[in-house]
């Protein structure tokens, strides 16, 4: 057996020449992978690049077919991932497994084997002053007594995590924990896995966020099409080197937009997006990609809503061209060259069941259909032409839209508005759930869009993303504009100018007013 | 397009080939199934397997398989049209009515007034499902109550004859051997089909049942959408009415309480799915057609009526478990 340079770290979980195969295919093809105590190790690549597998493995979810894993030295063999866990192995998944109805306390409990009272029975108040402890032991500042449904989404994750840290894992799992959180509640999570490595637990970081490997991993391991594209260590670590190496090859650099907006296109004054919120003045130009900006519940959403006539606007007016531009559905704003694509690409975007050519044709039927009559191809040859112009992945244009990973459905999205020849695009989150390499072509494929004389209006909690591309950034805060950052200047808003304009409105409004 | 573009498409997840291999399946399970049936009943009698027969099942169940292609729009559509076995009543009554009392020995215009009644009361169904923001199954077993009385208030309960011969011919008049009903019958499922499958407003029901919200933001106007699927069952329930009326010559106002479950029943046992999005007429046809087998083979053997209705209810519900575990997988 090959013996690497590593084999000397005494604690350290690792992998070796783990090879699984689903049906023939390969998934995982000889990987070898070592997170050490008290270290960040952040485990990279596509999707479909072998990581969900090779967390499963290491977690007892399924065995591997070759190789074997090796805790401080010692084999281990899991049949299931209960023993995983008491191997001292945790997981924290993607998705929120809490029970909603319970307090935190009981959740961060829940299924733990500790028994809390003298006679089997729980005690409510041992658990809520243990579940302090360990919240307060790890910075999570959450009232135990709290119900999880009334928690926000990072104070989910943090409880989440907080149920794994009970048992005490010495090798801690996080797949994708800041997902679905905001710039600055990701803050809040960094520090946690921080923490973590200073208590000597060593924790693997799934994640597409390249910034939050570089902020804080300690070293980072790719994979690609199931097999290891390499470890490296802190000190080489850039975000373009990262994405070299998850995509294969060398991507060059993304510099933003270049060319110049033109005259206004679309203009609002006075607009209200909730009650008691201020009057919101903005614009959009031809040629411009327009970034809006905010925490949650800031409004950006509300925002591009009534832009794209998904809510009516409750006051103020929107001029379009010059002229009064009234949308009251989404359906009347694209009469007007407006199409709107949603965050929630799966529930609102998508008609999952339905061919990629039919969800792409879904807004332009009457204009590729002939007299009320479906035209199947005229359908299927402007899907044929977005998939080469957006270089979309898929057997056929006739599959169900739902086989496409996440960037081929958001291609799916952005080609329905080509194929309308839509003169401004909302859109809210474009790379939500997007890997590296289609984040990178739907960027392309905006400022290009842009260049060719469109408008973009979006929304984004990505800052990288929101500096890489847009023109202009407007930032909200409780309903209203509060601050805006021309990014066009020679290298463009700072990232740190752009997270302490995030930072200061996460102050409370209490605060604020004093 | 950069090499790196490629490479970063070729990386990417590959769709699944499963699912392409299931739903073939599952669109021949329906034929297979009947086909199965039809070779256990003819061995069971003898009878079953003459022509004389084969007409009779289409003939019994001709105005269900009309009425059921509606439910196949309304359901593909999301909604649910319960009103339907009512509006059927409702409409054959209007039009017996029409052409005895209202304008005595004109079959046309009773004709005109009963497939009118039919989509009116779609009508009505839209409009209260759409603006009153009402589940449709709730509003529309509202309707159903409404139309149901309204037929026996019409008539004081009792059948209305009396019904111009000439009338009597539309429905039965023999063409190839099959009753003119069964044409009509077939030629509802054949206009339906082209107007599902091949128009835009057929695109866009299956949009609006597939992701209603999605729909919507893609800017396909939903409540008309709706509306239109609602009077197109409605339609579709004056049709068969009128048509039911002209065979039976004489409006019935008690008939049709099991016709909705039976059409709805057909919609689902075909393979369209009662959450919407998904479906065929065609599917109904091979639901319409495994009804009305099975009815005619418990008919042959005998099986009491009764016993026929647990049979029927059975298959219904088998219907409905096997569409939820092909949907779980």
């Amino acid at each position: 057996m090959k013996r690497g340079s590593t084999m000397t770290e005494g604690n350290a979980l690792q992998a070796r020449q783990i090879v699984k195969r689903f049906g023939g295919v390969p998934a995982l093809k000889e990987v070898n992978f070592e997170c050490r105590g008290g270290e960040v190790h952040a485990l990279l690549g596509e999707n479909g690049a072998g990581k969900s597998t090779l967390i499963r493995i290491l977690t007892g979810a399924m065995p591997p077919d070759a190789g074997m894993m090796l805790m401080n030295g010692t084999r281990l063999q899991f049949r299931t991932p209960k023993e995983a866990r008491q191997a001292g192995i945790g997981v924290v998944y993607q998705d929120f497994h809490l029970f909603p109805q319970m307090s935190v306390a009981e959740c961060v409990y829940a299924s733990s084997q500790n028994s809390l009272s003298k006679f089997g029975f729980l005690s409510r108040r041992a658990m809520r002053t243990q579940a302090a402890t360990l919240l307060g032991e790890f910075g999570i500042d959450v009232d135990p007594a709290r119900k999880v449904m009334d928690l926000d989404a990072a104070e989910r994750k943090l409880i989440e995590i907080a149920r794994a840290l009970v048992r005490q894992p010495k090798y801690l799992f996080l797949d994708e924990p800041t997902s679905a959180l905001e710039p600055r509640e990701t803050h809040r999570l960094l520090d946690m896995i921080r923490r973590l490595r200073n208590h000597g637990t060593g924790v693997i970081l799934v994640t597409h966020r390249l910034g939050e490997v570089v902020e804080v991993a300690d070293r980072a391991t790719v994979l690609r099409d199931g097999r290891l594209a390499g470890t490296i260590g802190r000190q080489e670590f850039s975000g373009q080197r990262l994405a070299a190496m998850i995509v294969g090859e060398q991507i060059t650099a993304h510099v933003g937009p270049q060319h110049d907006p033109g005259p206004v296109r679309l203009s609002a004054r006075d607009l209200v997006v909730r009650t008691g919120g201020a009057g919101i003045a903005m614009e959009a130009a031809e040629r411009e990609i327009v970034a809006v900006i905010g925490l949650i519940g800031s409004g950006t959403s509300a925002l591009l809503d009534q832009l794209a006539g998904v809510q009516p606007a409750r006051a103020g007016t929107m001029r379009l061209n010059g002229a009064p531009y009234r949308p009251r559905s989404p359906g009347h704003a694209q009469r007007y060259g407006v199409g709107f694509v949603p965050q929630d690409r799966k529930g609102k975007g998508l008609i999952p069941l339905r061919s990629c050519a039919e969800n792409i044709a879904l807004p332009s039927l009457s204009r590729l259909g002939r007299a009320g009559l479906v035209q199947r191809r005229g359908m299927d040859d402007a899907a044929q032409q977005c998939q080469q112009t957006y270089n979309i992945r898929w057997q056929s244009a006739r599959q169900p839209v739902v086989s496409l990973s996440g960037g081929n459905q958001q291609k799916v999205m952005l080609s329905r508005w080509i194929v309308k020849n839509t003169q401004v695009l909302v859109i809210q989150e474009p790379s939500q759930g997007v890997d590296i390499g289609a984040r990178l072509q739907i960027h392309n494929k905006l400022i290009s869009f842009a260049e060719a004389g469109g408008t973009v209006i979006f929304s984004s909690s990505d800052l990288d993303e929101v500096r890489s591309i847009a023109h202009r950034i407007y930032v909200m805060h409780a309903g209203s504009i509060v601050n805006e950052f021309d990014n066009r200047s020679a290298g463009g808003v700072a990232s740190t100018t752009l997270t302490q304009a995030m930072a200061a409105l996460a102050v409370p409004d209490s605060l604020e007013s004093q | 397009m950069s090499t790196s573009e490629r490479k970063v498409a070729m990386a990417q997840e590959r769709p699944t080939r499963r699912l392409a291999s299931w739903i073939s399946l599952d669109v021949l399970f329906v034929p297979i199934i009947l086909v199965i049936a039809i070779v256990i009943l003819s061995f069971a009698s003898p009878y079953f397997l003459t022509g004389r027969n084969l007409a009779e099942v289409l003939l019994a169940v001709a105005t269900l398989g009309i009425a059921a292609v509606g439910a196949t729009f309304v359901i593909i559509d999301g909604d649910l049209d319960l009103s339907l076995g009512a509006n059927v009543a409702l409409s054959g009554v209007v039009t017996a009515v029409a052409m005895v009392v209202w304008f005595p020995g004109n079959w046309i215009a009773g004709m005109i007034l009963g497939v009118l009644t039919g989509v009116a009361v779609g009508l009505v169904n839209g409009l209260l499902s759409t603006f009153l923001r009402v589940p449709a199954f709730i509003t529309t077993l509202g309707t159903g109550v409404i139309a149901g009385g309204l037929a026996i208030y019409m008539t004081n309960g009792l059948t209305v004859s009396g019904l111009p011969d000439a009338f009597q011919a539309i429905a039965t008049t023999p063409i190839l051997g099959l009753q003119s009903l069964v044409w009509f019958m077939l030629l509802t499922f054949i206009v339906g089909a082209f107007v599902l499958h091949r128009t835009n407003f057929g695109l866009r029901t299956f949009a609006t049942g597939g992701n209603r919200e999605a729909a919507f933001l893609a800017g396909i106007p939903v409540t008309g959408i709706r509306i239109g699927n609602f009077m197109v069952a409605g339609f579709c329930g004056g049709f068969a009415g009128m048509l039911l009326t002209s065979r039976v010559q004489a409006g019935q106002p008690g008939i049709s309480t099991t016709l909705t479950l039976y059409a709805t029943a057909a919609v689902i046992l075909g393979g369209t799915s009662i959450l919407g999005g998904q479906g065929s007429v065609v599917r109904t046809f091979f639901g319409i057609l495994l009804i009305g087998v099975v009815q005619n083979g418990l008919d042959l053997l005998r099986v009491d009526y009764s016993l026929q209705q647990v049979v029927v209810g059975a298959v219904f519900v088998l219907a409905a478990a096997s569409e939820a575990i092909r949907r779980r997988r």
